[in-house]
């Protein structure tokens, strides 16, 4: 699990990236879709990254937002099974719904990630 | 509102059908046993009780073991004299469990561990079905 924490982390970096460039071009509506699955995710930074935009935050601070909340739940996840695996008094069922968490995490992150780089593509042709 | 409530909801509910389990497995361990952990008399029945607890912001309610509840009647009297326990009249006490009803109790928490096991399987369908939404 350590390995994949900084993927996951990345991932929503990037996926919060995608989502806030599909915003600055004008794709608003799936924007606030995207917020929404981030939202549900967990990784609850996507919200943030909302407020952050309309306040006039920095776009990176988003993202590193939604890294952390993202990086959180797949720490939490490493350390219950971790604490499983030596022996300690974590439940089995309560390891597996937090990897279960953070996978679900993860994927949302990745959704974004993808939709981050179709927007950027899309722009990129506009300017051919 | 977010599905991982729901997921912490029947986390709970795993939680304490495991919880009742372990009950039932205490009482069928013991139902032999003459000196309870204090050493003070036979072994004494219990079940556990639950209350409902507030776990998300939208009032979703998980559960919660509250403690645990004396069950059975009255110790067992078996009449065996050279048993250590025997009381001076040569009686050994019991505990008073009832094993059918540990048993029934004991298949009823497994059934209900894989009802919330179930709604947590659902609520991860329905997160992969929302990211499938944004594909």
């Amino acid at each position: 699990m350590a390995g994949i924490d900084p993927l996951g982390g990345v991932a929503s970096l990037l996926r919060t990236a995608a989502t806030q460039a599909a915003s600055g071009t004008g794709a608003a509506a799936p924007l606030g879709e995207t917020g929404g699955v981030g939202g549900v995710g967990g990784v609850g930074s996507t919200g943030s990254v909302t407020g952050a935009q309309d306040a006039g935050g920095s776009f990176l601070d988003s993202l590193g937002d939604a890294l952390n909340g993202l990086n959180t739940q797949l720490n939490t996840a490493d350390a219950s099974m971790a604490s499983f695996a030596s022996g300690g008094s974590a439940d089995l069922h309560t390891v597996m719904l937090e990897l279960q968490q953070a996978s679900i995490g993860l994927k949302t992150g990745i959704a974004v990630r993808d939709k981050l780089v179709e927007a950027y593509q899309e722009i990129m042709r506009l300017q051919i | 509102m977010s599905v991982f409530d729901t997921i912490r909801i029947a986390a709970s509910g795993l939680t304490a059908e495991r919880f009742r389990m372990d009950v039932a497995s205490s009482n069928i361990a013991n139902q032999r046993s003459t000196r309870n952990a204090a050493g003070t008399g036979p072994y004494q029945p219990v079940a556990p009780f639950f209350q409902a607890m507030t776990m998300t912001a939208d009032g979703g309610q998980g559960v919660a073991a509250t403690g645990l509840v004396a069950i059975g009647g009255d110790p067992i009297r078996v009449y065996d004299p050279t048993h250590p326990d025997a009381d001076k009249q040569g009686f050994v006490a019991y505990p008073d469990v009832d094993i059918a009803a540990q048993m029934a109790d004991l298949m009823g928490a497994a059934r209900s561990y894989s009802m919330n096991a179930t709604v947590t399987a659902a609520a991860k369908q329905s997160a992969l079905d929302a990211i499938e939404l944004g594909r």
